[in-house]
């Protein structure tokens, strides 16, 4: 598994920001403890050559001293014997540099009074060194700090030479190579910084555990973030810390926790809904088949029927009630002949063509059809006022006449080279009006019952007797129809008939013919005598 | 899209469902009335072998008579 570059970044800072303060701390605790050493080493150098310097002073013979001065003296017994002492001194201490006693001239001056050095410095002046003037001044020893002159590294050490009165006679300067001092803090150093670089290398290794110890656990809660979001909720979250790293991990198991009640709930939810909608769907279909069932149905079931099954579905209002209506019947003259000499494709095409446009004069003026039968049709015409339903029913049966005899002549045309399969379609009407019983009459079977909505009564039987009686593209008209459609169409009294089942007999009219030519406005519609381009 | 021709009669009724449809789509066509126009007839008899309105070619594609599904079936297959 590769290691991703937020831990590494994370690693890298605890181990970083641990040495570094390891470093800070161990460089300043070096600093502090070489500088103690170094000044304890150079103390102990300094009490050493002040301790041989004060020694020495209170050894020297300060009266024999005082009489003592210049090149003149340097043969004098006095001399002798304290420049002896002197190196006996310098000997047995092991100092490499000359011990002098020095006497003030003047304010900032020094006269060598006795030396070991070379003989020809006796007696030479030299300036007051700053170190030595508390010893002259107030007759206290002194030491100075390490310094350098170029040649080397010193320490000098100057004693008050005093009279028993306490007036200082001389000093006596000692000076010490403090080479060797550091050397010695030299090889100190080296061990403190050797010491420094073992407590880094140590701190290193405990800051990578250390880093390795923060980090393992955030490795664990990283890789557990990474299973939630790819929705693993079963993965128990456990890290055994009680720091906050620790309390991050329990939020985070909580979180779990409750991501997978909420997966749980919304999964839950997910299934009702889905059933839910499965549920919606079946009920979709269900509305949708019976939308089918209806637009099928409402094919054969008047247009009356469907619209009061519409306006109230629980309680249609379909029991029988008088009403006023027309009843058209027409029929296809010689149907029956048609059908035996055409093939059944040729005579279903001659229905459908001339019945569709039928169909559609027949909606237009307000008319149902409640019976179809093979070679006609039984059509009712209702409306509010008594004439116009009349004139509706004689309408209709008008335009169907017009549209017959438009179709017969285009069908004359296509046919022209082919007269043997064409047979011009012959319609004839009968109409009558008047207070009928229209609604549901039922049938009871053997089997399930049968219903069907319909106009019954004399007025519907009258009709189709009349049509029994009508010519080729004849209208006849009952009394009563002829009666109301007097001032919309020219009528004449055909005679009066005895109708089958009919008590007394009955006046017939019939519709003025029309002339026996094809007008457009009687069809309805223009005949085009050049191709049209409908563009999209 | 392959040109459409319609060949139809002023009274028939499913001529006219058919003119309406194609209009409808946004689908240009031309319109031969077989009655007025002799050699449209002509035609009309030739590529579909019948006498019937509407007849509807669409390319090489005939139809007798307005069937909606089976016409939306061959256009969308174009």
């Amino acid at each position: 598994m590769s290691r991703s570059p937020i831990k590494l970044r994370l690693d890298i800072k605890i181990a970083a920001l641990t040495v570094a303060m390891v470093a800070v701390t161990v460089t300043l605790m070096g600093l502090l403890h070489y500088g103690k050493a170094r000044d304890e080493i150079i103390g102990l150098h300094q009490q050493d050559i002040l301790h041989i310097a004060t020694t020495a002073a209170l050894s020297m013979d300060v009266e024999a001293h005082a009489v003592l001065g210049g090149q003149k003296a340097r043969t004098w017994p006095a001399f002798k014997r304290m420049r002896g002492f002197l190196l006996a001194v310098k000997e047995e201490n092991r100092l490499e540099m000359p011990l002098s006693t020095l006497r003030r001239v003047g304010e900032d001056e020094v006269e060598y009074v006795v030396t070991t050095h070379a003989m020809a410095r006796i007696g030479t002046r030299h300036p007051l060194p700053k170190s030595a003037r508390p010893a002259f001044e107030r007759g206290e020893a002194t030491v100075t700090d390490p310094y350098s002159d170029g040649q080397g590294m010193w320490l000098s050490a100057y004693a008050p030479i005093k009279h028993p009165s306490g007036a200082v006679e001389a000093v006596l300067a000692v000076t010490y190579r403090a080479d060797k001092i550091m050397t010695e803090l030299t090889a100190r150093r080296r061990l403190t910084i050797l010491y420094a670089f073992a407590v880094l290398v140590v701190a290193l290794v405990l800051s990578i555990v250390l880093a390795r110890t923060v980090t393992g656990p955030v490795k664990k809660l990283l890789e557990a973030a990474r299973s939630l979001a790819l929705g693993d909720y079963e993965r128990h979250i456990e890290v055994k810390s009680h720091d906050e790293v620790g309390e991050l991990a329990e939020g985070f198991e909580q979180m779990r926790l409750s991501l997978k009640e909420s997966m749980a709930a919304r999964e839950q939810l997910t299934a009702d809904l889905r059933k839910t909608v499965h549920e919606l769907e079946d009920n979709l279909k269900k509305v949708q088949l019976l939308e089918q069932v209806k637009t099928q149905l409402a094919k054969f079931v008047p247009g009356r029927v469907v619209r009061l099954i519409e306006e109230s579905p629980e309680r249609p209002a379909l029991q029988k009630r008088e009403m006023d209506v027309s009843v058209l019947f027409l029929d296809v003259v010689g149907y029956t002949r048609l059908s035996e000499e055409m093939d059944r494709d040729r005579m279903d095409y001659i229905i459908q063509r001339y019945f569709s446009n039928f169909v559609d004069v027949i909606n237009d003026n307000g008319g149902d059809i409640n019976e179809t039968a093979g070679d006609g049709l039984m059509i009712v015409f209702h409306h509010p006022a008594p004439t116009e339903h009349a004139v509706r029913a004689v309408l209709a049966a008008r335009s169907i006449q017009s549209i017959t005899r438009a179709i017969n002549a285009e069908e004359a045309i296509i046919h022209a080279d082919d007269e043997g399969d064409f047979r011009p379609i012959a319609i004839k009407y009968g109409i009558n009006s008047g207070a009928s019983n229209v609604g549901v009459s039922r049938f009871e079977g053997l089997g399930e019952d049968r219903y069907t909505f319909t106009a019954t009564g004399p007025v519907t039987n009258v009709a189709a007797r009349i049509v029994d009686l009508a010519g080729e593209d004849e209208i006849l008209l009952g009394e009563e129809t002829a009666r109301r459609v007097t001032d919309a169409f020219s009528v004449e009294r055909k005679g009066e008939f005895s109708l089958k089942n009919v008590r007394d007999p009955v006046t017939i009219y019939r519709v003025e013919p029309l002339p026996d030519q094809i007008t457009q406005a009687a069809e309805g519609r223009k005949i085009m005598d050049e191709d049209v381009a409908y563009p999209a | 899209m392959e040109p459409v021709n319609l060949y139809t009669t002023p009274t028939c009724s499913q001529c006219a469902k058919t003119r309406a449809w194609f209009s409808a789509q946004g689908i240009s066509f031309t319109d031969h009335n077989v009655v007025a126009d002799a050699e449209a007839l002509k035609r009309m008899i030739e590529v579909s072998g019948s006498r019937n309105v509407p007849v509807i070619q669409i390319g090489d594609r005939v139809f007798v008579g307005f069937d909606e599904n089976e016409v939306a079936a061959f256009l969308a297959e174009q």
